[in-house]
This record gives C-alpha cells, sequence and structure tokens, in this order.
C-alpha cells in the first residue's frame, strides 16, 4: 500500500475518532460519574496516538498523548472534569481535527498542553485566529469516483468533436450556435472535472524536507533545503507517480551531491550545502526543478561503467559529449556510487527515476558541473487523461504529437535540408536543427508528392535542444482525451497511448522523445 | 538467518489503519500466507477459536474486552499459543503483565519497521 492511502486510510479512521471523542465528552459533561463515556475518549486519543506516531505526525501525537493522560487522570480520580476542563479539552479537540485535516498544519502545542494544566486560563485561546475555519467547506471523495468522472468528461468531448464532425457542413445558425454552447460547457465541465484531482505539490515537499533532514543527519551532512512555489497544484496520479522518483532524487543529492562539511571547507565552499526545490509553470507543463551545489556527477565515471557493462565501446567513450553521456543515466543498471549505501543504494538507480517520469508523460532535464553541482528539472504533464495535441498526417495514417513538445511548425523548400556529416539538418533561428523522418523511424512509406518541393516539419523540443520531425501535413490543434493501452508498460516505444477522433478513428500519441 | 514462515497470522487491533500497516509488514516480509484479522478482544478469540492461527499480534487497548482479557482466554483455549502484544511506549508495564501471563514477546508502537519481522520471525521460530 502507499503512503497516500495510508494517509487517506488514517484521515478517516482519525476524524471518526475525533467524532467519537466530541459526542463522548458532550455526554461526559451531563454523565460524569458513567465510566463508559471515560474509556471511550481514552480510547478514541490512544487510538488517534498510535495511528499518528505511525504516520510520523510528531505535534498530533504529542498532543493525544497529553489528552489521554488528563482522562487517565480523571478515571483514577485524580483530576475532575471541571467546566473550564471539558472547554480545555475542546479546544484540543478542535485543533487535532485540524492538524489531522491538514498534515502540514503546524500549531503552537505548548499554549494548548498548558491550558490542559491550567484549564481556568482556556479562555486565553479563545480568538486565536488559527482557529478560524478559513478554508472552505470540503468533502472527502473517493479517488475512483474522480477518475470516473475525468473518463466520462472524455467520453463527452469525444462525442462533442464527433458531433462538431456532423454538423461542420451544416448551414444552420441555429444548430451552429448550439455546438458552439455545448464546446463551452464542456470545456468548463473538463475544467472543473480536472480541478478536482489537483493537490498541492506541497504535499510532497513537505516530505522532502524530512527526506533530506534525515538523510543529512545520517551522513554527518550539513544541508540547507530552500523550497519555492509549493503553492503550485499537480493532478492526484502525476504526483503519486513522482513523488518516490523525487525523494530518490533527494537522497541522491544529499548523499552523492552534497560533500561533506570537511571537503566543503577545503573546496572554499560554505560547510552546508544547499539544495533548492522549486516548481513553476512551463507553458503546458509543470516544472520541478532540483538544484544542488555539490561536487557534480562524474561523467568519466559514467562512461567507465557504461564501457564496462558493455554499454559503449572505449572508443565511443572517448568521442562521446557530455550530454549524452548524461543521457546514459536513464540506461538500466548505471548507477554510479562506488558502494551500494543504505541511503540510495536500494535497487533504484537513476533510470527508474528516469522512466518513471516519462511512463506519465514528463521529461527529466540533467545539467551538471564538476565542482560546481547538479540540476535536474522533471517536466510534467498538468493533466495524464487529457492534453493539447496537434493531428498530423504521415502516409494517410494520423498520429497525434503532444502540444507540450513542440516548438512550432514550418514548411520549407526541400533544397533548404542540408547534410552535415550525413545527418539532415535545417537552419532554424540561426541554429542547426537535426530533422527526423517520422516514416522512416515508424517504417511507414511517406507520401513524397503531397506539396511538390515542400516540407512540413514540426519542430519539437527535447531536453533543450530542438529536432525537426518530418511529416506530410498537420491538421488543427484539438483537444486529446488519452486511451492508455491495456499492457502499457513498455517505455521504449515511441506510442503507448492513442486516442479515439471525431470519425471514430484510432490515432496514436507519439512521444517525439522516443523519436529522436 | 533462517525464516519462520507462519501460515496464519491473526492482527488484532482496533484501528483499521494499524491492521493495514502490519497486515503490509508481514506480507511485503512474507511471513504468513494467511492474514487474518480482529478489530476487539471478543472477536479475536472467536477467530481464534475458528481459525486456529500460528501467530496472534495483539494490541492492548480495544473496545469490548482489550488485549489483556484476550490473552487469557487466547491461552486458556490453547496454552501454547504464539502471541506478540502490540503497545505503545507507556503501556510498557502493562506489556510486562502481559509476558508473565504467556505472550511471546512484544512490539512498541510506531512500528519500526524493520523490527517487527525480526520480532514475527523469533516468535515463529519458538516451541
Amino acid at each position: 500500500m502507499s503512503e497516500n492511502n495510508y494517509r487517506e486510510m488514517y484521515l478517516t479512521e482519525a476524524l471518526e475518532h475525533v467524532d467519537i471523542m466530541n459526542q463522548a465528552l458532550l455526554k461526559l459533561e451531563e454523565q460524569p460519574d458513567v465510566k463508559d463515556h471515560l474509556d471511550l475518549i481514552f480510547r478514541s486519543a490512544h487510538t488517534i496516538k498510535g495511528m499518528a506516531a505511525t504516520m510520523g505526525y510528531e505535534q498530533t501525537t504529542d498532543l493525544c498523548k497529553n489528552i489521554e493522560n488528563i482522562f487517565d487522570a480523571i478515571r483514577n480520580k485524580k483530576q475532575k472534569l471541571s467546566s473550564n476542563l471539558a472547554s480545555a479539552l475542546f479546544k484540543c479537540i478542535d485543533v487535532l481535527q485540524q492538524m489531522i485535516n491538514d498534515e502540514n498544519k503546524k500549531i503552537d502545542l505548548e499554549s494548548y498542553l498548558s491550558i490542559l494544566k491550567n484549564p481556568n486560563k482556556s479562555q486565553q485561546i479563545e480568538n486565536d485566529e488559527s482557529m478560524q475555519p478559513t478554508q472552505l467547506p470540503t468533502i472527502r471523495v473517493k479517488m475512483s469516483d474522480l477518475d470516473s468522472l475525468v473518463n466520462l468528461v472524455g467520453e463527452l468531448i469525444i462525442s462533442k468533436m464527433k458531433l462538431e464532425n456532423t454538423l461542420r457542413n451544416e448551414d444552420s445558425i441555429k444548430s451552429k450556435t448550439a455546438l458552439v454552447d455545448l464546446g463551452r460547457l464542456v470545456s468548463d465541465l473538463q475544467y472543473q472535472s480536472l480541478k478536482l484531482r489537483l493537490i498541492p505539490i506541497d504535499t510532497i515537499f513537505k516530505r522532502s524536507e524530512r527526506i533530506v533532514r534525515d538523510t543529512a543527519n545520517k551522513l554527518g551532512k550539513i544541508v540547507n533545503l530552500q523550497i519555492d512555489g509549493a503553492k503550485l497544484e499537480l493532478d492526484r496520479t502525476i504526483l503519486d507517480a513522482i513523488s518516490e522518483p523525487l525523494l530518490h532524487i533527494l537522497r541522491n543529492c544529499v548523499d552523492h551531491g552534497i560533500e561533506s562539511p570537511s571537503e566543503r571547507k577545503t573546496l572554499k565552499k560554505s560547510e552546508s550545502g544547499n539544495i533548492k526545490l522549486s516548481a513553476y509553470h512551463v507553458g503546458e507543463q509543470i516544472a520541478i526543478k532540483i538544484e544542488d551545489d555539490g561536487k557534480g556527477i562524474d561523467l568519466e565515471k559514467v562512461k567507465a561503467k557504461a564501457v564496462e557493462n558493455g554499454i559503449l565501446t572505449q572508443q565511443e567513450a572517448n568521442e562521446i559529449s557530455d550530454e549524452k553521456t548524461i543521457e546514459l543515466l536513464g540506461t538500466p543498471g548505471l548507477s554510479t556510487a562506488k558502494t551500494i549505501t543504505d541511503i540510495s543504494g536500494r535497487g533504484v538507480g537513476m533510470d527508474v527515476v528516469i522512466n518513471k517520469v516519462q511512463d506519465i508523460g514528463g521529461h527529466v532535464q540533467i545539467t551538471t558541473e564538476t565542482g560546481k553541482g547538479t540540476t535536474m528539472i522533471l517536466l510534467l504533464p498538468l493533466s495524464v487523461s487529457i492534453i493539447g495535441g496537434l493531428l498530423v498526417n504521415i502516409s494517410n495514417e494520423k498520429f497525434v504529437l503532444p502540444l507540450s513538445s513542440i516548438t512550432t511548425t514550418l514548411k520549407i523548400n526541400n533544397n533548404e535540408i542540408k547534410s552535415l556529416h550525413g545527418i539532415e539538418v535545417i537552419e532554424y533561428q540561426d541554429k542547426i536543427v537535426p530533422i527526423v523522418r517520422v516514416s522512416d523511424i515508424l517504417e511507414i512509406k511517406q507520401d513524397q508528392y503531397i506539396v511538390p518541393g515542400k516540407v512540413t516539419i514540426v519542430i519539437v523540443d527535447k531536453g533543450g535542444k530542438p529536432y525537426g520531425l518530418v511529416v506530410d501535413s498537420f491538421e488543427r490543434k484539438q483537444e486529446i482525451v488519452i486511451k492508455k493501452f491495456s499492457n502499457a508498460s513498455d517505455s521504449e516505444n515511441a506510442f503507448h497511448n492513442a486516442t479515439i477522433l471525431p470519425d471514430g478513428k484510432v490515432a496514436l500519441i507519439l512521444d517525439p522523445s522516443m523519436l529522436i | 538467518m533462517t525464516r519462520g514462515v507462519a501460515s496464519k497470522i491473526l492482527i488484532v487491533d482496533d484501528a483499521s489503519f494499524m491492521r493495514s500497516v502490519l497486515k503490509d509488514i508481514i506480507k511485503n516480509n512474507g511471513l504468513a500466507s494467511e492474514i487474518f484479522e480482529a478489530g476487539d478482544g471478543i472477536e479475536a478469540v472467536k477467530t481464534f477459536l475458528k481459525i486456529k492461527p500460528d501467530l496472534v499480534t495483539m494490541d492492548v487497548n480495544m473496545p469490548k474486552a482489550d488485549g489483556i482479557q484476550a490473552l487469557r482466554a487466547i491461552l486458556k483455549i490453547d496454552p501454547t499459543a504464539k502471541v506478540i502484544m502490540i503497545s505503545s511506549v507507556e503501556e510498557k508495564h502493562i506489556v510486562q503483565d502481559a509476558i508473565k501471563l504467556g505472550a511471546r514477546d512484544y512490539v512498541v508502537k510506531p512500528f519500526d519497521r524493520s523490527n517487527v519481522p525480526l520480532v514475527i520471525n523469533k516468535v515463529i521460530r519458538q516451541k
């Protein structure tokens, strides 16, 4: 079971016990001598405490322990339930509820513990602002219900597009207006339903703080973690998929990136290493950036390891560029750490991290500088189920390219394609851009003469570098509802997803980075 | 280390959250072929009678009948029953009583996830 499922179970069960505590405390005020009420509150506080401790919520655990102690004392007749004490307890139960609902909530625990000790002063936090409900009312919904809602919206979009297709040649103003209205409603509905699945990145960033702190402590390193953009929201499925990879990257940063304080001192760096974790929007994507000022990735070591494992020949290793070397990190079994440490050696290498991110339609960009540090950027789609796409034709087949990967489209003359060291290139914005003929890679025949002498090119971005994909022609931009292939675990394949077009045909969604 | 495998383990805890956590630990370490659950002391004794588990993990604080009462009843049914108490730190004195009564070992909450399999293993291998 994943941490998130535990969190969901904890939330549901702990809140049930808060209800029990509230009700039992109300009854206990009326009937102070009924032991059942006492036992009930005691046990609920105890149960929440056990669960919170297991989840690692220290403040919640602490508060429950203190509530438990009070009822233990009342049970043993060492203390009486005065009305002041009851109010103090109600306040504590309230704040307990808030802490359960919001795992990141920080409270001034001491002031609550002090009103439990001195209930006569319980008015002190009467008007504490943090007690005012500032959040809008919420309800909890099963993730599977949200999934089916989004699926239904997807189906709705497809049938709307079918309808558009059918009515395209109609002249009736009425049907056109109705269609426009319908279109607007469907896209509002789509927006709302996708929004339901969003949760703040904060939820994993908070865990990052713990991971970095714990890992640094274990290794005797000093690390200063700076977090930025934690309020941004991401689709729940994407967040789930990247949380392990992200934590792994951070562990790696502390373990292999950041040097020990003494090493850093010798290098004239500050004794404490710095890791900056930030999230921001990049067009239709969200980027999560992890920067450290450690020693950087030893590319020579990566090459040596690649030669050792037969991935490269010695000659290839001598000639390979730094960028290509970094790409090698995505090859299974190429961890450069000398010994398998307790921290990072969990059999999970960078390859797993990169593949996991690619599985959800994202990309990992890595730049590193020896002695200065490493920067990793995870580029993630906003949604896993509906994306913007460009419909392209290749040899009478329709394919979809995700808009997130497209920089621009060009129509150029055939003779503008030059050959450089046997590679076809074009010049675009003063850059030499390699050309990839999609039909060759997919092994389908390209229609040569759609527009004689002209070539249609889609410029895509891979790891910050432009590539040109040659297609026969392109159609309009449109919303693409992703249909996963049932056994799409093979991330080696350029397409593992498909969509249904308005005419009912299936089009494959191409992952440009797999074509290049 | 030789590893003992219990064919049936009964997890007793009133919080389904805690049962899930324990269940995952037992599953992930391949410690049992079948896992059963009970949510209070009475259910624990009933389930024990029905399935005759090779090992029981027993929470202390539970509704209807607590872990100590359930332990007593189980040991009356089968004096060789292997019961591991699950307790929070401050229940240690209760756990010491439980050990005197015949509980085989105890695990403290919150779990140290690597410790739980060790204790279970140890107890499974006991005669």
